[in-house]
């Protein structure tokens, strides 16, 4: 195979976020057939999964970043995709997080998302992120507050409805201890 | 008929490993600045400290008397400025809102990297400007690879899309080691069966299948050239 864009990989203390690849497929086909995925714009069958890893990897190659391939450490599973998200039309970068069925309540999203907000701020310059949330989508919210973001308004998406708009705390603010009150 | 010979996974190195010169087109797997033909700047990526792909391995570029063709996965190539300028066409069940276009530019990047091969990106030589692409397409639900052309308004007219295919042809036949590929051509498109002509393809039967890019499609055939060996042409002269 070809070689994949050199996407960096992070590593938190249970998890490794890697480059989308082929071996994802599996885990994301099951992801946009369950209920999770009514969340993010509906169930997808395989045709449509295979186009969507190719944009996910496709993503990276556009814009210089993109989402990353979740892995757990103990168990060697993809747990979600995770990371970086401004495909256009969209009101402006995102961190986004997409977790997998059987993954939920351990804070893995949140440790996942919160290496992808410090890989935007020190590594890309970011000044600014917003996470967009389905308003039924609570678990989401939750990342959303325990990272220590505000509701910033909404966004209406025609593929994807509207969207609550979450505006994360900005390098200043971690900066002057703001993540204390959420570390 | 045996098609699918050609594994994703085993395309493309083969492909780039023993670069040859042919009457029709030089297959290079060229170094940075090769002939100073790509004026598409680097990738966004790069500028920001962030190299996407390692440079020991170059993406194939082809090059025919008036054409270059050059994946859109390579990180010399900025597909942002070949493709997303205002004014350019649709590609790729490309929906009807403006954004499309970028997701659809995204996800054949992305199929180079799934499969190592994908279309590519046809530049003008005379002027550095794309015009459209053209390559094989193999996305999940596809019966099997398409060699798939589609040219941009300022490209059409001036035989760039048989060019552009016959010189994807002769890659895939003699460097790839691909058997067959067929194009999905709809029946009332006739400047694509001619095209399908032009460059040798069969038609075979009308085909369907649940993603099919139009109605009424009928898989055309390409083939490798036929290749005559001293003795098999001599068997044939004494029967």
């Amino acid at each position: 195979m070809m070689q994949i864009p050199a996407i960096p990989q992070l590593e938190t203390e249970r998890l490794v976020l890697r480059a989308p690849a082929l071996a994802d497929f599996e885990a994301l086909c099951a992801f946009y057939a369950s209920e999770r995925a009514a969340f993010v714009g509906g169930q997808m069958d395989a045709e449509q999964v295979w186009r969507h890893l190719a944009l996910e990897i496709g993503h990276w190659q556009m814009l210089g970043y993109g989402r990353w391939a979740v892995e757990e450490k103990s168990s060697g599973k993809t747990a979600g995709i995770i990371g970086l998200w401004n495909p256009h039309g969209w009101p402006e970068p995102e961190i986004g997080w997409d977790l997998f069925e059987g993954f939920g309540g351990k804070g893995y999203a949140t440790e996942a998302a919160t290496a992808a907000r410090t890989y935007a701020y020190d590594t890309l310059g970011w000044t600014t992120a917003i996470s967009l949330v389905a308003p039924e989508n609570h678990a989401s919210a939750a990342v959303a507050k325990r990272m220590g973001a505000a509701l910033d308004g909404s966004f209406t998406h025609d593929r994807f409805g509207e969207l609550q708009v979450w505006r994360h705390l900005s390098p200043d603010d971690l900066s002057a201890g703001g993540m204390e009150a959420y570390a | 008929m045996s098609f699918h010979q050609i594994g994703p996974k085993q395309a493309f190195p083969a492909a780039v490993a023993a670069p040859r010169l042919t009457e029709n087109y030089t297959l290079a797997p060229i170094l940075l600045h090769w002939m100073g033909e790509i004026h598409a700047g680097r990738c966004a990526a790069r500028a920001k400290g962030c190299t996407m792909t390692d440079e020991r391995k170059p993406y194939p570029r082809l090059v025919s008397k008036r054409l270059m063709l050059i994946s859109p996965a390579d990180p010399e190539f900025d597909a942002n400025a070949a493709f997303l300028n205002p004014g350019s066409p649709r590609f790729i069940d490309a929906a009807e809102d403006p954004d499309s276009l970028w997701w659809s530019i995204a996800t054949i990047i992305g199929h180079w990297h799934l499969h190592g091969y994908g279309l590519f990106a046809v530049v003008e030589r005379s002027t550095g400007t794309t015009v459209g692409l053209v390559g094989p397409w193999f996305p999940k639900g596809w019966p099997e690879p398409e060699l798939s052309w589609h040219l941009m308004e300022p490209g059409k007219g001036k035989g760039y899309a048989s060019e552009a295919a016959q010189c994807v042809l002769d890659w895939l036949f003699g460097e790839a080691g691909w058997d067959s590929i067929v194009s999905y051509v709809p029946e009332e498109n006739d400047a694509s069966i001619a095209l399908a002509r032009r460059v040798g393809a069969q038609p075979e039967k009308p085909i369907s299948f649940r993603l099919q890019p139009a109605p009424n499609i009928r898989a055309w055939r390409h083939m490798p050239p036929p290749r005559v060996s001293g003795p098999q042409a001599a068997r044939g002269l004494l029967h």
